[in-house]
């Protein structure tokens, strides 16, 4: 594991490297949270309830703004930095090299999910939790094992989605699409409890919810124990199952590439 | 024109190039379907709880939406390549090319590229305008229906004016496309009702990052709410400004600090 | 026709320091640091001249032709191509310049090659006479015609060379300017492009502008050399006077048990008698002789080192600029 290091720090010192690309980024995604508080105030101002779907507006607040955290965790660079790989060959290169590709890659966006944390989770639940309020210290330690599965499950699934690549030339159109969906299904957008019943029991089928609402959920303490660790078993069933594709779908890539080239 | 001939040129080769990939832009199409749905669904998921977002009903926000995405689809397909210019060319060297040729370098770089994916807003844009406007029982004179082209290709400006902005940029970091992508974050939310938002965001989304001007000012008119008077001139002369700033300072300043500092 | 006087170019960097704790510092703190890529330099280019500019990595090659074709405005002193100022007036400038880059095309990677050629006519206004005449011509010379309905990104890296020099040449520019053109190209196609240069050369009198690192390229092709060192242009006169002076050079490196300066010292005796421009060093653990070959042979040379010490390797290779450049300081040239 410990040969995985240096990709993480490379990582991190790339992103320290450009720190006003980084600030402009988060500037930015601070300001998309704002409209998203703006129009959840309205919405709990025009009517007459307090309290929506379980969601008091201070809950809801606070689902908000870890949502843009967990999202910015989970949406790092691994589709594109896959599909650059494939697009341009390098693969290849990475078949050769001792290492394991899938680890090398893990590692290589833990150092982005790794910043990420730091400059904005960290604070963000630390003030959730002492200054606004919303959630226990117990509920932030749950929320980070379940972040940490949830971070993995995303990872899966995005790798399986760089693999796309070996099919399609240009990803970038389709990848909009993609995180336009993920990001409603996994309850980034809007908590999936607004769903309609019906559709909610949806959601246990796809991994999406294990990324983001599972564990904002977690640290709202809106389940109680039994409900907890079917989230957890949850999570860790679409690590197993979405793991079991990735290594499935690799091994055939590899033999297609080292039977076909490039 | 000459540059109208060199246009058409690029086109040409294009749709060649589009034959042969036609699987990857139904493709392309379908994933901007998914978007538009997901926003949809969004919007309706808000209004299952409340009658109306501060004075503006279900269908009325429709209307917004609808228009706010037909200026972007069409920005969308014809200036796709400021994105590249953000993300890649200035960092790979490749932005020199544009630079010896005899032919103004923006032009070049923007009728270089085309994409028909972006066919997929403008029609979700077109048909749900449609609908919303069917459903609020709107009538148009034709006087109205000219001055909503105006307002969408105003639209349009405003729409490549930020993106060259944004991109820009790169001519000084090497690279922005970080930047510019959630610049257009914003633009996701701002078929909203400007009302709801602080003042700070609402001057953002008017005057600095003018994705207002776009959909929801306009808009406003055309439902008979009208926001500012002279609704749609304002829109044409915040269009004006920004491209000015955009292409006059921003571009060629770029340009400027590119050629001293290289790559 | 090209004019190029007292022009320097400094960049400025920025000093990062390396390492996870520099990252962290370079967010707070950055030194400023300025390289002067180009010192000074003049010269001055006649219609028709095939000119080889060749200087080691950095030392400002692509700094100049930049500065010349107008991508880059220098920090001061004066360049007039053709009565312009290049980066004041780019575009009218590029009307009359072609331009090949070895590493990077200027042509559409996923049209088919006779597509850039219809789109280049229209950027450049070719009239359709000329350009027919034009692209006949080039399409024969640097034998296109087998893959010209290929798609760019398909071809080898000669086929793209050829066909990069050909876009450079269809709108009958006055000036080329060709940026290591033969770089990663294997020896026959090297050839052939060096071939057409020349032609291109003699037929039109098209002003050439070569950078390089390949001294064969230069041998054949060029009548002129440039060499630039360090900002600084260090030798500017005809290739005889190069060939006269270095053209013939070799290189031993011998590999020889115990190397030490005695090594160095006796052979330096030895060769100080029959070639008086030999230079003799010890780099990267071998003692390298640098010779003009058409004064002594490599076999005196050879058969007095196995003689006198114990070598267990050797190789030969022709000059490379490095060598020349280092003889220039060391030896001057006249």
């Amino acid at each position: 594991m410990r040969t995985y290091f240096p990709f993480t720090k490379a990582t991190i010192q790339e992103i320290l490297a450009y720190p006003g690309e980084s600030f402009l980024y988060i500037f930015g995604m601070t300001i998309g949270m704002f409209v998203v508080y703006y129009i959840w105030k309205v919405i709990y101002t025009t009517g007459s309830n307090t309290v929506l779907e379980g969601f008091t507006l201070q809950e809801m607040i606070a689902y908000i703004v870890l949502s843009f955290g967990v999202m910015q965790a989970i949406n790092n660079g691994t589709v594109w930095n896959i599909a650059m790989d494939i697009r341009e060959g390098t693969i290849i290169m990475n078949l050769i090299k001792p290492i394991n590709y899938h680890l090398r890659v893990f590692f290589q966006e833990m150092g982005y999910v790794l910043f990420i944390c730091s400059i904005v989770l960290v604070p963000v639940i630390l003030g959730l939790v002492f200054l606004f309020k919303t959630g226990t210290i117990v509920s932030m330690l749950l929320f980070i094992i379940s972040l940490f599965l949830g971070v993995v499950v995303g990872f899966l699934f995005d790798f399986l989605f760089g693999m796309l690549a070996f099919y399609i030339k240009n990803l970038w159109g389709i990848g909009f699409g993609k995180n336009a969906l993920v990001r409603l299904l996994s309850g980034a957008l809007i908590p999936l409890a607004f769903f309609p019943d019906v559709v909610q029991k949806v959601f246990d089928f796809l991994p999406f919810k294990a990324m983001v609402y599972a564990p904002i959920m977690i640290f709202l303490g809106k389940y109680n124990a039994n409900e907890l660790v079917g989230i957890y078993l949850n999570q860790l069933f679409w690590i197993l199952l979405l793991g079991l594709f990735n290594y499935l779908s690799w091994k055939k890539a590899v033999t297609k590439l080292t039977v076909q080239g490039g | 024109m000459r540059h109208f001939r060199i246009y058409k040129v690029f086109m040409k080769q294009y749709l060649k190039t589009l034959m042969e990939y036609r699987t990857d832009f139904l493709i392309g199409m379908l994933s901007f379907f998914v978007l538009q749905a997901s926003n949809l669904i969004f919007i309706s998921l808000i209004f299952s709880r409340i009658p109306h977002l501060n004075g503006w009903t279900y269908h009325e926000v429709l209307f917004i939406y609808g228009l706010s995405q037909i200026p972007r689809g069409i920005d969308h397909l014809f200036t796709d390549n400021l994105w590249l210019l953000a993300g890649s060319y200035v960092k790979s060297g490749q932005f020199d090319k544009y630079l010896l040729r005899p032919i103004n370098p923006l032009f070049h770089l923007i009728a270089e590229r085309f994409q028909p994916d972006a066919f997929g807003e403008i029609i979700i844009g077109v048909s749900i305008f449609a609908y919303a406007y069917g459903q609020l029982g709107l009538s148009f004179t034709v006087i109205q229906w000219g001055l909503l082209v105006i307002a969408i290709l105003a639209g349009v400006l405003i729409y490549t004016s930020i993106k060259l902005i944004g991109a820009s940029i790169a001519l000084w970091t090497k690279k922005s496309q970080q930047f510019l992508f959630i610049v257009y974050q914003l633009s996701d939310f701002s078929s909203y009702p400007l009302s709801i938002f602080s003042t700070f965001i609402k001057t953002i989304l008017t005057f600095v990052i003018p994705f207002g001007f776009v959909a929801f000012i306009p808009a406003s008119y055309f439902i008979g709410k009208p926001v500012y008077p002279l609704t749609i001139l304002w829109g044409v002369i915040v269009a004006l400004v920004f491209w000015t700033f955009g292409y006059q300072v921003v571009w060629k300043s770029g340009l400027k600090a590119y050629e001293s500092t290289g790559n | 026709m090209i004019k190029v006087k007292n022009v320097s170019k400094t960049f400025k960097i920025y000093k990062k320091d390396s390492g996870f704790k520099g990252a962290v510092k370079g967010l707070f703190k950055r030194e400023k640091d300025y390289i002067e890529a180009v010192k000074d330099i003049s010269f001055e280019i006649k219609k028709g001249e095939i000119i080889g500019y060749i200087g080691a990595n950095g030392a400002g090659k692509s700094t100049t032709i930049k500065m010349m074709t107008g991508v880059l405005t220098p920090s001061s002193g004066l360049i007039e191509v053709n009565g312009l100022i290049p980066h004041d007036n780019r575009i009218e400038n590029a009307k009359h310049i072609g331009v090949v880059f070895g590493q990077r095309t200027q042509l559409w990677w996923d049209l088919p090659l006779e597509e850039t050629f219809s789109i280049l006519k229209e950027i450049y206004n070719v009239e359709d006479q000329a350009f027919k005449e034009r692209y006949d011509y080039l399409i024969e010379l640097l034998e296109i015609e087998p893959f010209i309905k290929q798609p760019v990104r398909t071809l080898s890296l000669g086929q793209r060379m050829r066909a990069d020099l050909a876009a450079s040449m269809l709108h009958s520019p006055e000036i080329l300017y060709l940026d290591e053109p033969t770089i990663g190209l294997d020896v026959m196609v090297k050839e052939r492009i060096r071939k057409a240069i020349k032609e291109l050369n003699e037929k039109f009198q098209v002003t050439v502008i070569l950078t390089t690192h390949d001294m064969s390229d230069i041998q054949e092709m060029a009548s002129r050399i440039m060499i630039i060192e360090k900002g600084e242009i260090i030798y500017d006169g005809s290739k005889e006077m190069i060939n006269q002076k270095f053209g013939n050079n070799r290189r031993l490196d011998l590999k020889i048990e115990d190397l030490d300066e005695e090594h160095m010292k006796m052979m330096q005796d030895f060769l100080r008698e029959q070639d008086k421009s030999a230079y003799v060093c010890i780099e990267d653990n071998a003692l390298s002789v640098t010779f003009n070959q058409d004064v002594l042979s490599v076999s005196v040379i050879i058969s007095f080192a196995m003689a006198n010490f114990k070598v267990f390797d050797f190789s030969l290779k022709d000059q490379n600029i490095e060598d020349i450049v280092k003889k220039l300081y060391t030896g001057g040239v006249s």
